[in-house]
């Protein structure tokens, strides 16, 4: 925290051999120079870097930390609660409890809670769920490690180290907590995507609607499944179409594409069409404009008229088209009026303002390639077909269903709701759930859900930890207690993030055999026991029987191997997705030895992009 | 079972739930603030009717407590943590605000900004009050969100959104005062609102049986006077046996000519055995037919509405629209009026041809504002009506009564034109390849050719969706061309259409094809409008296009009797097209209360889960009992708010389903009862009142899931603020 001036900077540097560094936009050049002011040209002197030493023992970062710890935990489950982020000057309000929406939009000032922010939705990104899991994990990491009284570097490769032994413990055979998914029934399919839908609060659905939904959602994911195994398989789209103001019952998903009709084309016109129509599709602007000129400028020689030029050019396409016996032209940018008015009357469908997200999808199903010129005479080879159209009608409006010829492996999934804000938190949920049924055909494992996996594997690692103690601290070179120390807060971490999915009224319970989570009423009323009041676990598999012992989740008990179920006959009803789980669980201990392991971070304080703080 | 040596941390656990319950709820708030009610007793806020909506903007932020530290920062992001309950009180106030716009009478409201931005606007709706506040908290955003989110939808129902978010705000305020945890709020709102739903669902009337009735009750009515024993008999039965028609048979003024003619004895009888039937049946969960969802037409075929389940809609008469109208109204007689005209109109030109299905299509109606006339100069038109300059006129007078040919144009009528989605090309260098060679006119090149295909094609009329570029003008005036600018994209199309016109772009496009015949133009009446224009109407063959001339002596009227025009529509339309309808003034509100009580009286009691299900669940009734007593104060049934709040209760508590609201109220006074008929002022009329179903229940769906999305935010997380706004910030906002 305190300013070093550059010279006490490089004799730091020569002193700390090892530990990470996090640069901010460091000048290296001698203080006294001069910096442009690149807003309002003024020239102010230049600040030194400041250089903060222990960045975890500050408690300006601890505070932070805790503030991003405690946000993150709130939007947790089922039962948590949502953020409305805006900007205080009028602008676009969005309320939501998705972590990758959340973190997107909060902008971070200080190094550390933006690492940890940055590795949430590097994680988001390439996985989609189990985001808030990563977060909480990783903050209930630092914040335990900042309790001990251990180093933080050694504390940093314990956690390492256990983490070693939860991968090798989930990805091996016979873990208690991990169910294979069953492809022969949708069964499984159904709740690994019922249970990312009603984890999000603010998606406004009712149980009979959230049902729905989730078998729209699987519906769509099945159709991307293609049905032929021959040659290079791959997994077909499915492309999202919002449709607001209708309520979620009127959500389905559709094979084939869905697009904006053209005007004056009627209903009754389109059945008129036929099937198996030759289609040509165009990624460049048929406007009349010319696309390609950039910043260069156009010489135009004697009387020509360029726009009328590029439409005479654009007319003989036209004419090309019409005698290649193309029915359908989609382009992903605007047609000519002139061009379109010719086409129709020559009896073609034009569909214009695909956008750039549909063209990759049209290409899948139709086969056509993207002419991006119009200048030149279409390739024949660069038509494709497309089977029948049809009119969707959603509400008010109706759009073009263009349905594929042949099978191929494209839907859409018309998703409705009543409001925009609920409607955007739906849109990512689905794909979240797209993305979690998608690694489920690559892993067919799911984990428990419900907070049973994480206190199975917490009370998995305190009894491992013990037994492997002595080989630990040989192998580390840390001290016994320390181990100890720095396990028990790992497990803690772990039980933490189990209890985040508790709500108001539950506090949450382990039973002593499988180390399941179980959420029970947080007042009872007197005189009832609580074998009574439990009635099954957070994942659903196992059911409160008499003999079993609880203790609350969190509190010290004797250490134990959390016994597996055998034959069960239930079906857990929470399912987590087992690659996201697993990556989230690594993401979070790897970041949080990263911030574990930080010395110093240096920031330039500099504002180049302000025009009132440079100051003299 | 627990271990002995686990007890003490028992404790630890317990209250790191309070404190993390103490931490969520940030210690209590007092807000002192006349627009909040206090104590169940005065419920009613201390609105006046007719405040002024500036006085809410400023009540719209109230104050709040919380209990985080402030760090000192440059820059980044504020975090407001703690109370949710601000979001809660900032709906209560935006809600307050709109009080006076439930039921039939409205009151206007003037806007003003004070700071001298904007001027000031005269509004009768909530959607527009809330249009024009300047409102800068998150949830108002929201607010403001659902509600055009609605509006769009259904252009109508919007007041009573607000009211229920506003009114179910502040229980679920209440219950979090009562320290009842946020999840049982939610499931408890939940779970009221869901059975009370069904339940309407099930007590809903569909069009026919309410026509039938009230022409079964004229005819009683109608009979009674006379004297006659058999309908005696006949009436006795109805009055046990049709339950689904609840109008006020207490006090009937003397009934007008029956529209409706009045059916025989046994026919009668007939009927009414099948509606005691039919409602049989309904109230039978098995035997109902499944309900669709509100709202949705799903599914890739287009149903047409006869295929459905109100095939008996496309019989109806004339006379049963007027009807189905009047009971639709909501206080806007003389607009609905108009709505009814239209809906003749329309059956009219399309000869008995349904159109699309139903009797009256909303999308091919249209509004013409005409200031400076008295207001019961508005009247409905076939065709177009609009406004053009005197030479036009002039020129259209000459053309009244010839069948013309007609050119239509989206967009500009000029050179510089170009079509949406068009870039001009920027940095264009000419290179002149002969350096004396002159250049042609190029714009008189152009109007040369568009003036050529035009009298080629021996186009009368020119319909354009912008404007005609004077040049073209001059020129289409001296060859007697008429054109018409700035008509509605949606209006060019149904007179397309019509006329068998094709709509373009450019005049390069036009052909023989493209032009269109059989349009009518007139001049619509004399002396309307300033001395620059004069109203004219177009009308195109058997095109279904009406137009809704509405006059009003004050412009800024204007606007808000145009929205009332448009929610007269959108009511007849959705009741046409549900084919069901709720009872209306407070009827079906009283039914859920009725419901809600027998929930609580049926559910569990004992236990804190029971406790606060039964508290969520009876603070959800008093919303709807303010519903009510609002609307009977605002309609002027009862002399006071306590009054009406008197008879809600009376008549909730009253079990049988044949005692309403206006037999409690008559009964309250007796003697005032017959002032209140001969006064006409207030009281109810003849006709019943009936509300929208899918209108209503969407309006209740949607201002549940609003409240309870503030309900469940607990923190407001503000982005992007620099250095300079940190400095002033309160003590509890916490900067990342």
């Amino acid at each position: 925290m305190d300013t070093l001036s550059l010279v006490e900077i490089n004799h730091y540097i020569k002193i700390s051999v090892q530990g990470f560094f996090f640069f901010g936009p460091v000048c290296l050049f001698c203080p006294f120079c001069f910096v442009k002011n690149q807003k309002m040209s003024r020239l102010s002197k230049k600040q030194p870097s400041v250089c903060t030493a222990a960045p975890l023992t500050d408690s300006n970062v601890s505070q932070k930390l805790a503030v991003l710890h405690q946000i993150l935990t709130s939007c947790l489950g089922p039962s948590g609660r949502l953020k409305q982020i805006h900007n205080d000057v009028g602008g676009h309000v969005l309320t939501t409890s998705t972590s990758s929406v959340l973190l997107k939009a909060v902008q971070l000032s200080h190094p550390v809670p933006k690492l940890l922010a940055a590795a949430v939705l590097n994680h988001t990104s390439r996985f989609g769920d189990c985001g808030l899991f990563a977060g909480v994990l990783c903050s209930a990491l630092l914040v335990e490690a900042r309790r001990l009284m251990v180093e933080p570097p050694a504390v940093a490769t314990v956690y390492r180290q256990l983490l070693g032994l939860c991968t090798t413990y989930l990805t091996q055979e016979d873990c208690s907590c991990k169910v294979r998914v069953e492809f022969s029934s949708s069964r499984d399919l159904l709740t690994l995507t019922r249970s990312v839908l009603t984890s999000k609060p603010a998606c406004m659905l009712t149980q009979v609607e959230a049902e729905h939904i989730v078998l729209q959602v699987v519906q769509a994911f099945l159709l991307t499944v293609p049905s032929s195994t021959t040659g290079r398989v791959r997994l077909g789209t499915a492309v999202t179409h919002l449709v607001e103001g209708q309520p979620p019952m009127a959500s389905t998903a559709l094979v084939g594409l869905l697009v904006d009709m053209p005007e004056q084309l009627r209903a009754a016109d389109v059945e008129r069409l036929g099937a198996d129509l030759r289609v040509a599709l165009f990624s460049t602007s048929l406007a009349g404009d010319l696309a390609e000129e950039g910043d260069g400028s156009l010489e135009v020689h004697g009387e020509t008229i360029v726009e009328e030029a590029v439409l005479q050019q654009l007319l003989e396409l036209g004419e090309q088209l019409v005698t290649d016996g193309v029915r359908l032209l989609a382009c992903q940018k605007v047609v000519h009026p002139v061009l379109r008015h010719m086409l129709r009357g020559r009896g073609l469908v034009v569909a214009e303002r695909l956008g750039l997200a549909l063209m990759e999808p049209f290409v899948q199903m139709t086969g056509a390639q993207p002419v991006a010129t119009f200048q030149v005479a279409v390739p024949f080879s660069c038509y494709g077909c497309v089977g029948t159209l049809g009119v969707h009608r959603c509400g008010s409006r109706e759009l073009l269903h263009l349905l594929p010829a042949g099978d191929p492996a494209v839907c859409t999934l018309v998703l409705c709701h009543r409001s925009e804000t609920s409607l955007d938190e739906l849109k990512v949920t689905c794909q979240t759930a797209e993305q979690v049924l998608r690694q489920t055909l690559k892993e067919p494992s799911a984990l428990l859900g419900g907070g049973c996996t994480e206190s199975h594997l917490a009370s998995y690692i305190r009894h491992k930890s013990k037994t492997v103690v002595t080989q630990a601290t040989s192998d580390l070179g840390c001290s016994r207690s320390d181990y100890l120390l720095a396990a028990e807060g790992f497990c803690r971490s772990l039980e933490a993030t189990a209890r985040a999915l508790e709500s108001d009224t539950t506090v949450s319970l382990m039973d002593l055999c499988h180390a399941h989570r179980w959420p029970t009423s947080a007042a009872p009323p007197p005189g009832v026991s609580w074998a009574e009041l439990v009635g099954s676990c957070g994942c659903g598999l196992i059911s409160g029987q008499s003999n079993m012992e609880w203790t609350p989740l969190g509190t010290g008990h004797e250490p134990f191997p959390p016994a597996p179920l055998i034959n069960t006959a239930s079906q857990p009803h929470v399912l987590d997705s087992f690659p996201a789980k697993l990556n989230a669980l690594q993401v979070a201990v790897e970041t949080a030895n990263l911030i574990l392991d930080l010395k110093y971070i240096i920031q330039d304080k500099n504002e180049l992009f302000s025009s009132c703080q440079s100051g003299v | 079972m627990f271990k002995l040596d686990v007890l003490i941390n028992i404790t630890e656990v317990i209250s790191h739930q309070c404190r993390k319950q103490a931490f969520m709820k940030a210690g209590r708030v007092c807000v002192c603030n006349a627009w909040l009610p206090r104590s169940p007793s005065n419920k009613l806020g201390g609105l006046p009717r007719n405040s002024s909506a500036h006085a809410c903007r400023e009540r719209a932020r109230p104050e709040v407590c919380g209990t985080l530290l402030l760090l000192e920062m440059p820059w980044g992001c504020g975090a407001v943590g703690g109370e949710q309950h601000a979001g809660l009180q900032q709906l209560i106030a935006l809600a307050a605000a709109t009080k006076s716009f439930l039921g039939p009478n409205k009151s206007y409201k003037f806007v003003d900004d004070q700071a001298g931005h904007g001027g000031s606007f005269l509004v009768c709706s909530p959607s527009r009050l809330l249009e024009h506040l300047e409102l800068s908290c998150p949830v108002s955003q929201l607010l403001l969100e659902t509600v055009q989110a609605h509006q769009k939808a259904f252009c109508t129902g919007a007041g009573t959104l607000i009211f229920l978010a506003g009114a179910w705000s502040l229980a679920a305020l209440e219950c979090l005062r009562d320290g009842i945890p946020v999840c049982d709020i939610v499931s408890a709102l939940t779970e009221g609102l869901d059975s009370c739903t069904e339940a309407c669902r099930m007590s809903c009337v569909t069009v026919a049986e309410a026509i039938r009735s009230y022409g079964s009750l004229k005819s009683r009515q109608a009979n009674r006077a006379h004297g006659d024993a058999t309908s005696v008999k006949v009436s006795s039965q109805s009055a046990t046996g049709s339950d689904v028609f609840h109008s006020s048979s207490a006090h009937l003024p003397g009934q007008a000519a029956s529209r409706c003619g009045s059916l025989r004895p046994d026919q009668e009888h007939k009927a009414l055995a099948s509606l005691r039937h039919r409602a049989r049946l309904r109230h039978s969960r098995y035997f109902n037919e499944k309900e669709e969802s509100t709202g949705a037409e799903s599914g890739s075929e287009r149903s047409p509405r006869c295929e459905s389940s109100s095939s008996h809609l496309c019989d109806l008469g004339s006379e049963d629209v007027a009807f189905l109208g009047s009971t639709v109204s909501h206080g806007s007689e003389n607009l609905m009026n108009l709505v009814i005209e239209a809906s003749r109109i329309q059956r009219e030109n399309s000869e008995g041809r349904l159109l699309g299905g139903t009797v009256f299509d909303v999308s091919k109606l249209a509004t013409c504002l005409v200031e400076g006339l008295w207001e019961e100069h508005s009247c409905v038109t076939s065709g177009l009506v609009t406004f053009v300059s005197v030479d036009q006129a002039s020129l259209i007078q000459g053309l009244t009564n010839q069948s013309l040919r007609v050119a239509i144009f989206d967009g500009d009528l000029s050179e510089k034109y170009r079509h949406l989605g068009f870039r001009k090309p920027s940095g264009v260098r000419r290179v002149a390849e002969v350096s004396n060679a002159p250049r042609p006119l190029r714009e008189g090149g152009w109007l040369e050719r568009v003036l050529d295909t035009l009298l080629q094609l021996e186009v009368n009329l020119l319909l354009v969706n912008g404007v005609v570029c004077t040049h073209l003008a001059e020129l289409c005036l001296r060859r007697g061309i008429a054109f018409v600018e700035r008509v509605e994209s949606g209006v060019l199309q149904h007179l397309a259409e019509a006329t068998g016109a094709v709509p373009l772009t450019y005049v390069t496009q036009m052909s023989e094809h493209c032009v269109g015949e059989g349009a009518l133009v007139a001049i619509w009446r004399e002396g309307i409008g300033d001395g620059r224009r004069v109203a004219v109407n177009i009308r195109a063959g058997r095109s279904a296009l009406v137009t809704a001339v509405i006059t009003s002596t004050v412009q800024s009227k204007l606007r808000s009797l145009e929205d009332r025009f448009w929610g007269c529509a959108h009511r007849l339309h959705h009741s046409l097209r549900d084919g069901k309808l709720l009872r209306g003034g407070g009827e079906v509100e009283l039914d859920c209360i009725r419901h809600l009580r027998g929930l609580l009286r049926d559910g569990p009691s004992t236990g804190a889960c029971g406790q606060n299900r039964s508290a969520v669940l009876q603070r959800m009734s008093h919303g709807w009992m303010d519903y009510i007593a609002t609307l009977l104060w605002n309609s002027g049934e009862c002399s006071s708010k306590l009054e009406a709040w008197d008879a809600c209760s009376r008549a909730a508590e009253q079990q049988v389903p044949g005692s309403t609201l206006p037999t409690v109220i008559s009964n309250l006074h007796p003697q005032l009862n017959a002032d209140w008929l001969e006064g006409g002022r207030g009281g109810r009329s003849a006709t019943p009142v009936y509300d929208n179903m899918t209108v209503k229940l969407e309006a209740w769906r949607r201002a549940l899931d609003l409240v309870l999305i503030v309900l469940q935010t607990d923190m407001e997380i503000i982005a992007g603020s620099s250095h300079r706004d940190t400095e002033g910030l309160p003590a509890h906002f916490i900067i990342l």
